[in-house]
This record gives structure tokens, sequence and C-alpha cells, in this order.
């Protein structure tokens, strides 16, 4: 699905600081309506952090970050509106283990959005079929693969019927065998014209379904481009020298 | 491989199956007793010491000058001290609610694993191998020797031929666990009509003058609460499919404590009826107008404010001088109407919040029916309660009402406002500094001088409160454990999903959280129910105070005098009973939320 017009995601400069650590120093990138981004980098490069001031998990002490036409800032008060429009899949999954499947992904819909309990169980069956694990529905987190979890905690991020999706090293806690059956799900859902933000390692998949990478270290975007430029023909040396590691 | 193929060799499977390890007694006796000679030092001296004081045990119960008589004659006195016998059929009505609340819960939420016929007979031949032992090694009489071995002897074989005849089928778990508990009551119930103990004659004082059934007059009362239980655990099974039987039980476990409470000490009165209906009614109507507008009409700001002034109103309320029943009933309509955008929910249910909300003013108006007017129970004391009744009362009490407490001041604690986070450590430090006996004495000396004058409290409502505070404080640590368990991946999850901080306590922490210290509680919850002992500082007289005090001072017209030994030993039964079921209790709860698995 082709590329939208607006932006949905603008962030001008933004900065952060844990402590005296500066996580992030300036990092200015806009993201599009139904573009997926990727985010690579070596670890402690700032990309999670960056993500996760998103949809404020974590809170940036300067510059700008505009999420769907709303900025975030410190006396903003639908924090939790905002949230219901942003999705997020976690590295740790972290699926509630004391609720079912069917209880997982049901209770946002149902307490945030105000949605019927049936009519967010009908919805929750189907995320559940289209990522491949209807007949789990009745099973606590605790029962499934880490695969199978991963695929409930987006089928669970999905019930919120988000506009952007944000993905934290999704398949980084994963068996090598179980991490096809997430990037699957995962391509599915940017084929199918989600707003997509991805930590991942996976250059596979980045090379495959990303339409820009950007390329993370010392807290800020230190190269950026279409998979094509960003594998085949870097121009900066750290991006160099990054790749050169891990292909 | 050229094809590709990876070929396993062949196993010649009958050689390398492994030889099972050796069984049987000799073996396992010669693995575990006698395999060093240190451990079979240990194991004679183990044995000779098992042995010395299941002689000395037993020899103390059935010595010819122990007085149990003082125990079995004064079963009523320690069970509900000078409860009037007019009003004898309030406790007989409690108690009766309490099963048929207990068997109906256990039919409708489906309680109950299996057991096998194999572990039942364990249990036997244990018991049977205790009684067996005691017949033979106790300092009794002969012929009680023989009896006792011949029983013994008789369960254990008949529990090994059972499993014997039984064979595989033994290990199957096909018995309904309840079906032993039932049995186990029925056993119960039965012995009190069939047992025989001898009785002293009122007149004269003769010890063992007649035998009659242990405790005559309570046999009937058990049978008809069995028999409730019974039917109660049938009606369960009809209705266990209507969608509101669990909240409809939930909210009459809740109920149950303030009515038995009330019921034991007063009964309503009838007099004020009219003029506690009428507030009922107004608060019923424009009470449930407003919450229904709050929860469907979407006012949004002017909804805040709404809420707002109705909870400056209620606590003004409580500065000005006004009916206790109209303070209590604006408190919680402020709270419901603060709470509706949050609880509200939408499409199906909308009329629920505000049944819910109609619900708790008919119990509130309840409720104060039954705390007004004059006690229709007169006894000497000025509290009709006494025995084991205020020990189960207090227990009870302070359990369920520092449990909302407790969770408040933990979750007070590790709130992210400082505020509430200070006052909750000065109450918790507070409380837990001093020690529980002094709380108990400053409850009934210094605590009145705290309250404007003509605002009094029974004693027992003093030590209640009191309990329920110290234990609150316990319990907000225990929790606290609990929710520093909940992992911070769960608060972001909750986040992400757009919950507020409300809906993420109530739905994703607390939950987990609570789960997390099921067995910390249960302590706590044991420990609290053997506290309640303590109360005899301040004059209640509890199952302890009369069992040390009272029957061993009894002269008149029966001769128990120095009788304490029999009653201590009775009473420690009682005590452990109580917390032993409660434990098992709480090891099937946590089994079948499944801790530690999920």
């Amino acid at each position: 699905m082709a590329i939208g017009e607006k932006d949905i995601i603008v962030c001008d400069g933004v900065k952060k600081w844990f402590g005296d650590f500066q996580a992030l120093t300036g990092v200015t990138t806009t993201v599009k309506e139904r573009e997926v981004v990727v985010v690579i980098g070596p670890s402690g490069s700032g990309k999670s952090t960056f993500i996760r001031c998103i949809n404020r998990l974590e809170q940036h002490q300067e510059g700008v970050i505009e999420v769907d036409g709303v900025l975030m800032t410190n006396d903003l008060r639908n924090i939790e509106q905002i949230r219901s429009e942003v999705g997020m899949v976690f590295q740790q999954f972290n699926l509630f283990p004391h609720l079912t499947i069917m209880d997982n992904i049901t209770l946002a819909p149902i307490w945030v959005r105000k949605r019927p309990k049936d009519e967010a169980e009908d919805l929750a069956m189907k995320l559940l079929e289209r990522v491949g694990i209807p007949e789990q529905a009745h099973k606590y987190p605790g029962q499934l693969s880490g695969g199978q979890q991963q695929r409930v905690a987006i089928a669970r991020a999905l019930a919120m019927e988000p506009k952007i999706m944000l993905f934290d090293e999704p398949t980084s806690a994963l068996d090598p065998e179980m991490i096809k059956e997430v990037l699957d799900v995962m391509k599915e859902l940017a084929e199918s014209g989600m707003t997509m933000v991805v930590v991942t390692h996976e250059m596979g998949f980045a090379r495959e379904v990303a339409d820009r990478v950007l390329f993370f270290d010392y807290g800020t975007i230190v190269e950026e481009g279409t998979p094509e430029h960003f594998f085949t023909n870097p121009q900066h040396d750290r991006t160099k020298l990054f790749l050169s590691q891990i292909l | 491989m050229a094809d590709g193929k990876i070929i396993l060799p062949d196993l010649p499977a009958a050689e390398i199956a492994p030889e099972p390890p050796p069984k049987g007694a000799v073996v396992w006796m010669k693995d575990n007793l006698f395999s060093t000679p240190f451990s079979v030092v240990l194991t004679i001296v183990g044995v000779l010491l098992a042995a010395a004081s299941i002689r000395g045990f037993f020899g103390f119960l059935v010595n010819p000058e122990r007085i149990w008589q003082a125990v079995t004659t004064n079963l009523r006195l320690l069970m509900v001290q000078a409860y009037p016998d007019q009003h004898m059929w309030r406790v007989w009505t409690a108690v009766g609610a309490v099963v048929v609340l207990t068997t109906l819960s256990l039919a409708v939420w489906r309680v109950g694993g299996r057991t096998s016929a194999n572990k039942l007979t364990t249990s036997a031949m244990g018991v049977g191998g205790f009684l067996l032992a005691a017949g033979l090694l106790a300092d009794f009489p002969a012929s009680m020797r023989l009896t006792w071995a011949a029983v013994g002897a008789g369960v254990v074989g008949v529990a090994y031929l059972v499993r014997r005849m039984m064979g595989d089928r033994a290990k199957v778990d096909n018995i309904p666990s309840l079906a032993v508990a039932a049995g186990l009551a029925i056993g119960a119930v039965a012995s009190l009509w069939v047992l025989q103990v001898p009785v002293p004659d009122p007149e004269t004082g003769i010890r063992a003058a007649t035998v009659e059934p242990l405790a005559n007059t309570t046999r009937l009362p058990w049978l008809w609460i069995l028999i409730a239980g019974f039917v109660g655990y049938g009606l369960g099974t009809r209705v266990r499919g209507l969608r509101l039987m669990r909240p409809l039980l939930v909210g009459a476990w809740a109920l149950s404590y303030p009515v038995i409470f009330l019921h034991l000490l007063r009964g309503v009165n009838f007099r004020s009826v009219g003029e506690y209906a009428l507030y009922g009614v107004a608060f019923a109507v424009v009470g449930g107008v407003i919450i229904y507008a709050l929860v469907n009409l979407n006012l949004g700001e002017t909804g805040r404010l709404i809420s707002g002034a109705l909870l400056v109103a209620a606590l003004a309320a409580w500065a000005f001088p006004t009916l206790i029943v109209v303070r209590l009933l604006l408190l919680v309509l402020a709270a419901f109407a603060l709470a509706a955008p949050t609880f509200g929910g939408s499409g199906g249910n909308k009329w629920r919040y505000v049944l819910i909300y109609l619900g708790a003013v008919l119990v509130i108006v309840y409720l104060m029916l039954l705390a007004v007017g004059t006690s229709v129970v007169q006894t000497q004391s000025a509290v009709p309660f006494g025995g084991f009744m205020v020990t189960w009362l207090l227990a009870i009490g302070a359990v369920a009402l520092s449990f909302p407490i407790g969770v408040t001041l933990a979750l007070a604690r590790t709130s992210t406002l400082p505020i509430f986070r200070v006052l909750a450590t000065i109450y918790i430090e507070v409380v837990r500094g001093v020690p529980l006996i002094t709380w108990l004495l400053m409850s009934v000396v210094v605590f009145p001088f705290l309250f404007p004058e003509g605002v009094e409290f029974e004693d027992v409502v003093k030590v209640l409160l009191f309990f329920t505070f110290f234990s609150a404080a316990y319990l907000a640590e225990n929790v606290r454990g609990g929710l520093q368990a909940v992992s911070k991946g769960q608060n972001e999850a909750s986040n992400a999903l757009g919950m507020s901080t409300v809906q993420r306590t109530a739905f994703i922490t607390l939950p987990q959280a609570l789960r997390a210290v099921i067995p910390a509680l249960v302590g706590q919850v044991i420990a609290t129910f053997k506290d309640t002992s303590l109360v005899a500082i301040v004059g209640l007289f509890d199952i302890l105070l009369i069992a040390k005090n009272v029957v061993p001072n009894q002269s008149q017209p029966f001769n128990f005098l120095g009788s304490i030994k029999e009653n201590l030993v009775f009473v420690a039964l009682v005590y452990w009973i109580f917390t032993y079921v409660f434990s098992r209790l709480s090891q099937r709860i946590e089994k079948n939320l499944g801790v530690g698995e999920r």
C-alpha cells in the first residue's frame, strides 16, 4: 500500500537524559501515514528510548514530538487517549499472566474503548485468527510458546484499533525457530497499510519490509535511507562498521 | 550422508531397558534409617523419644485425675458465654447462614478436586497406626489399651485390604474431595447423637452421676444446619449457570459479616423503619438519576464538577450535625459519582452501575436500621458476646475490614504522590511500633476521650476497630511486597494500552500482587485469629479467659476446681482445628489460582 502524504509522527530535536547520561542527543525525523520505519543500531544507542518516547512511556526533556497532530507535553491531559491510538509490542511480550488470552485482548477495548463485551470478543477472535492461533483463546499466557505469546501481544495491541504500531525488539527474546512466525505476522501487518516503527536486529526483515531504515548511535540518527541505499551503499563510517560486524 | 538422510543406529531395546531400582520396606529402611552408624543412633533415639512422648501425652489424657467433665459440661459457656437462652436461635441462624453460603459458593464456583482411594487409605492407616501405637505404649488401664490397639489395628487392616482389593484403581483420582468432607461432617454430627459422656448431677454435684449423649442441646440445631448445608449445595448446582450468581454471592459474603454481627448484638428496631426508608428512597431516586446521567450522558467537565460538588457536600456533612445515615449515603453517592467515568462501562451494561449503586443504598439503610436503637438482646454483661463467638467475630471482622484498609495503605505507600507515601508510611510505622496489647488497652482507656461526649462504642467494637487498624498495617506491608513483585513491564503494557491508573491497579497490578502473597496473607489471617486471645486483657471473656479463669473456679453446683489443664488442652484443640482447616483451604485456593505455574 502506498505511503500517505500526511505526517503522523513528527520529531524535532528530541533530547532525553537519564540522570547525567544523555540517551537521546537530538532526534529529528518524520513518519508518514502507512510508512514502515525500521530502527537499527548497536545496543545503548537510544533506539528503544526513542520509540518509547513516541507513546510517552519515557518523557523527553527537550525538543518536540507530535503524534497524530497532538503535541506530547507534560500537561497532556488525555495521555491515555493518545496511548490508545498507538499500539506497542514489547521485547518481553508483557502479556498479563493472570488473564486468559481472550481477556488479555479484550480488557482494554472493554474498559478503555468502552466496547460491549461480545463485540470485543468477536474482534479478539478475528485478530487471533489473523495471527494464526484462534485455538489458544482460553489458555493462559504461561501455557503458550514465546512466539505464540508475542503474536497474542500483537493481537492485543491491534484490538485497540491503533493508528500506529510500535515494535520494541519484538523477536529478541525468541528462539530462532519462533522468530519467523512473528515476523510473518508483522509483514502481513505492514502490507495491510499499518504505520509501523520497528526496532529490530532482523536485517532480513528490514531489507524486505521497511520503507525507510534509521541507523541510531550515540542517541541520534547517524544515517537514514531506503533499505537498498542502506544495505548496499552506506555513506557513514559508523554504519559501515556496524553492518560489517553483523552481516 | 549422500542422500541427505540421517540414519539412526538401531538400538537393542530389550538390553538397555534399565532395571527398576529395588523397592520395599526393608530397602527403604536401610537407605533412610540405618544407612550410617550415626543415623542408626539417630533413629533409635528418635523412636524412643516419640514413644516416650506418646506414652506421656496419652497418660495425661486418661489419667483418672483429669476432670474432662469440666469441658463437656461447660461447652456452651466456652462457646457463647452467657448469651441468653431465648436468643440462642440468633447464634444458630448465624452459623446456618454461613454454612449455607459456604456450600452454595462451593457449588457455584465448582470447587473441589478429586482424591484417590490410595491417598485416603494412607491417611486412614496413619490414624490407625497412631491409635495402635497409643494403645501399645500409653499408660492406660489394660482393657483400654486392648480396645485402642484393636481399633487401631482394625483401621489399618481394613484400609490395607481396601487398597489391596482395589489394586491399580486405588491410584486413580476419582473420589470427590467434597464427598469426603461431607462424610466427615455427617460423621461429626452423628457423633453428637451417638457419643455418650458422663454427666454430673446438678443437685448433688456428684461427678459422672448419669450418662447422656454429648451435647444433647446442640445436636438438633447441628442436624438442621447439616441438612441446610446439603440443600445449599444442591441449590448451588442448579443456579450456577446463572450469570449474576457469582457477583451476588460475593455481595452476600461481603454483607454477611455486618449483618451477622448486628443480628447477634441486637435486632432490627422496627419503630424507626419509616424514617430510614424515607432517606433510602430519596437517595435511591435522586442519586440514581445523577449516576445514570454521569454514566450515560458523557458530561465531561460538567460531570467532574458535579462529582466534586457531591464530594464536598459529603465531607461537609461530617462537620455539621447530620444523621449518620445521611452522611454515609452522601459519601457513597460521591464515591459512585467519582468512579463513574472509570467503571461506568457502556452498551449492554448501561444499567448495571446504577443497579450496584441502588444495592449499596439498600445495604446502608438496612445496616443503619440494625445499628440504631436499643438492643433486644439483654445479658448481665454489657455486651452479649463471649466465648469462642467473640474470638470468631473479632477474627473474621478484623481480617475482612483490614483487607481493604491494608490494600489502600499498600497502594498509598507505593504511590508516586509523596503526600500519600508519607502518610501511609507514618501510619504503618506508628501502628507496628507499638505492641498489640498496648493498643488494646488504649482502645478501652484512651480511645473514648478522642470522641465528643455522647459518642460511645461498645467495648467489643472498640477492640474490633483496633484489631483492624493493627492488622491493616501488617497486611499493607505484605501487599506491598506483592506489588513490588509485579514486573515493570506489566505497568508499561497497561499504560501502552491506554489504561488509567485506577484501571491498571484494579485489573493488572493488584490481582497479580495479591496472588503472589497468598501465603503471607494466610499467615497474617492465622496470626490475627490467634491474637484475639489477647482481648482477655480488656475484660472481654473470650474462650481462653473462660477456660483459664472461669471454669477452673466453679465450685457450685459442680466442683471443677483446678480443671485448668483440661480446659487449656481443649482450647488448644479448638484453635488448632480452625487454623488447620484455614490453612488447607488456602492451599486449595493457591492451587486453583495456579500460583507458581502461570
